[in-house]
């Protein structure tokens, strides 16, 4: 089943404990504990599908609801305030008893709602994994964004059905007398907040928001052959890591360098001087040119270790450009404090690309294109055939990059103490993490794209 | 770089940069030439190309551009016959906003075609939006 049919069912649920609580009083205290077990695991479930539709927590745990109110009075995205005020409805003063199995229909028809939810977030956990890298191709789409507002509208709109549960537990609730009064504060004062917060306005804009995207997570269903586990690029100490573990593995072995790790590189650097320093300085404008020259470099793609090698650079420079960018509600984090240390490594990986770059141009395994355009009849487009031939030092990209890769003015030194600086017996602490390459990789050339060796050796 | 070709065939005189990027986003908005994308996306990094130096938002609007282009355009074997784009300014970043709305249409177009595995529809509709947050940091 998919997860539109899963959604279904969860808004179904709702909607049926809703009615059951509508014009009735509550009963034995078994039936309603069985609620509010229900209740705080169909909010919790709905705190965990955001998480992994955004990829992470839009902001940190809320401490309380009086933080929750302010979060959610403020002009924060629209998903800040839906995630906050979803993690909010779960806090309870103080703990209820364990619920029995068997209880009254609202009870049960709760507890359907959040096992419905909880499958919602199986299937998506499936494809990607938190802390781990997409485990299918839906899911490497879905990290990137891929039908993620849609899906966040169908969160949204949960919210809003268990919103109005709470509207008929208040009720349902209400005529409890003497020791139950007591007993049901807790999570009277829990429902009551649920429903005067601002939570049923933050999701009405998520829910505004998503309408008219093409709803295609519905469409989801388990994955079915998933790649192996690996670990994903989500803190700065994160990528400075996967960037030296790259640089350690290819300054042993530079004969490995190809066209992608230099495309991966020169990113990198542009991204990650971006992150250090927000100006236009000679270096910045180095790795810019880098970068767009070595966009037009092409060669054979990795293999084995190599290919792991660039993925982890590209996984690096996901995580980086996703700083620069973040996407609404995505966590932004403060990283003053190691950004002289990723730009310590960008620096010591560019001198093992540029030992790598020399040995792509000494083996001929990096080609440039020599272009001829032609356009067809009434278009202002030009189609290219491209002639590949290998590169040499006098072609423009190679010097363009290795101009970037040999500049590396004085770096920003580390504001951590006692840093120790790293001697030549120092600079490659890092074991490199063997990864299985996986595809639809960001920078993963086409195999058409590969000049073929006749065309190479014509040249 | 293929921004001005050497020896195109029937060569004219190159169009302004704004009124080749009006043409491109007609030709995205009426689905008449199959290079109307490739080509939306080629003029918007030659804006990047081009500008970069006056603002380093440039530059996260070209790098997001290049893993799109790495990622659903890796042949890279098209070029629009313009002149280089003219100074930064809200008109040229109004012109480009429109082109790159222009290009995220037509991925969501993609993006509900019912023809195409979900994955790559999750991909064309990821793309869209990777444009749209793009073109966003360029105020």
């Amino acid at each position: 089943m998919t997860v539109g049919f899963w959604q279904q069912e969860a808004h179904r649920f709702l909607r049926a404990t809703a009615e059951a609580m509508h014009g009735s009083r509550a009963g034995p205290a078994a039936e309603v504990y069985a609620v509010i077990s229900a209740r705080s695991d169909v909010y919790r479930q709905l705190v965990r599908v955001t998480e992994l539709l955004a990829g992470g927590r839009p902001v940190p745990e809320v401490p309380s609801r009086v933080v929750a109110t302010t979060i959610l009075t403020r002009q924060e995205p629209s998903l800040t305030r839906l995630y906050v005020g979803l993690q909010a409805a779960t806090i309870l003063d103080q703990p209820y008893p364990p619920a029995p199995r068997t209880t009254g229909l609202a009870g049960r028809a709760m507890g359907r709602a959040a096992d419905s939810i909880g499958v919602i977030g199986d299937i998506i956990a499936g494809h990607v994994p938190p802390g781990l890298r997409p485990r299918s191709p839906e899911g490497a789409a879905i990290r990137a964004g891929g039908g993620v507002p849609a899906a966040l509208g169908d969160i949204a709109q949960l919210a809003t059905d268990a919103v109005a549960v709470d509207t008929e537990l208040v009720a349902w609730l209400a005529g409890a007398e003497g020791p139950a009064a007591e007993t049901y504060q807790t999570i009277l004062d829990a429902a009551r907040w649920t429903i005067n917060s601002r939570l049923g306005t933050a999701a009405a804009d998520v829910a505004a928001e998503s309408h008219g995207q093409p709803n295609l997570l519905r469409e989801l269903d388990l994955v079915r052959s998933p790649r192996d586990s690996v670990t994903a690029v989500t803190t700065i100490q994160e990528a400075t890591d996967a960037i030296a573990a790259v640089r350690t593995w290819l300054w042993r072995s530079p004969n490995q360098v190809t066209a992608v790790h230099l495309q991966a590189t020169t990113q990198l650097g542009l991204a990650v001087q971006l992150l250090c320093d927000d100006r236009d300085t000679p270096y910045l404008r180095r790795w810019r040119q880098a970068a767009i020259a070595a966009a037009e470099l092409r060669g054979a793609p990795p293999i084995a270790l190599a290919a792991s090698a660039a993925s982890e650079l590209i996984e690096a420079l996901r995580w980086t450009r996703s700083r620069l960018n973040p996407r609404d509600g995505e966590p932004i984090h403060e990283h003053v404090g190691h950004l002289a240390e990723i730009d310590r490594q960008v620096r010591s990986l560019a001198a093992t690309m540029q030992r790598g770059l020399h040995s792509a141009v000494q083996r001929h395994d990096l080609f440039v294109a020599d272009t001829v355009l032609r356009r067809p009849t009434g278009s202002i487009i030009y189609r290219a055939t491209q002639q590949w031939r290998p590169a040499t030092y006098n072609d423009d990209q190679v010097r363009h990059v290795s101009r970037a890769l040999r500049h590396r003015p004085q770096r920003v030194e580390s504001t951590r103490p006692n840093q120790v600086k790293p001697t030549a017996s120092q600079a490659f602490p890092h074991q490199f993490r063997v990864v299985a390459p996986a595809p639809n990789r960001i920078l993963e050339l086409p195999t058409h794209q590969v000049p073929d060796s006749t065309r190479t050796r014509s040249r | 770089m293929r921004w001005t070709p050497s020896a195109p065939v029937n060569n004219p005189a190159p169009m302004d940069y704004t009124q080749a990027a009006r043409a491109v986003a007609a030709s995205l908005a009426a689905g008449d030439d199959e290079m109307a994308a490739p080509g939306a996306l080629n003029l918007a990094i030659q804006a990047w190309h081009q500008l970069a130096e006056t603002d380093t938002a440039w530059d996260r609007f070209g790098l997001e551009l290049l893993d799109l282009r790495t990622r659903l355009y890796p042949g890279d074997d098209i070029s629009v016959e313009a002149d280089a784009p003219p100074g930064d300014g809200p008109e040229l970043r109004a012109v480009l906003g429109e082109l790159v709305e222009e290009l995220a249409r037509h991925h969501q177009r993609l993006a509900a075609n019912g023809d195409l595995a979900l994955a790559q529809r999750l991909e064309q509709d990821a793309a869209a939006h990777q444009l749209r947050r793009a073109v966003a940091v360029l105020p």
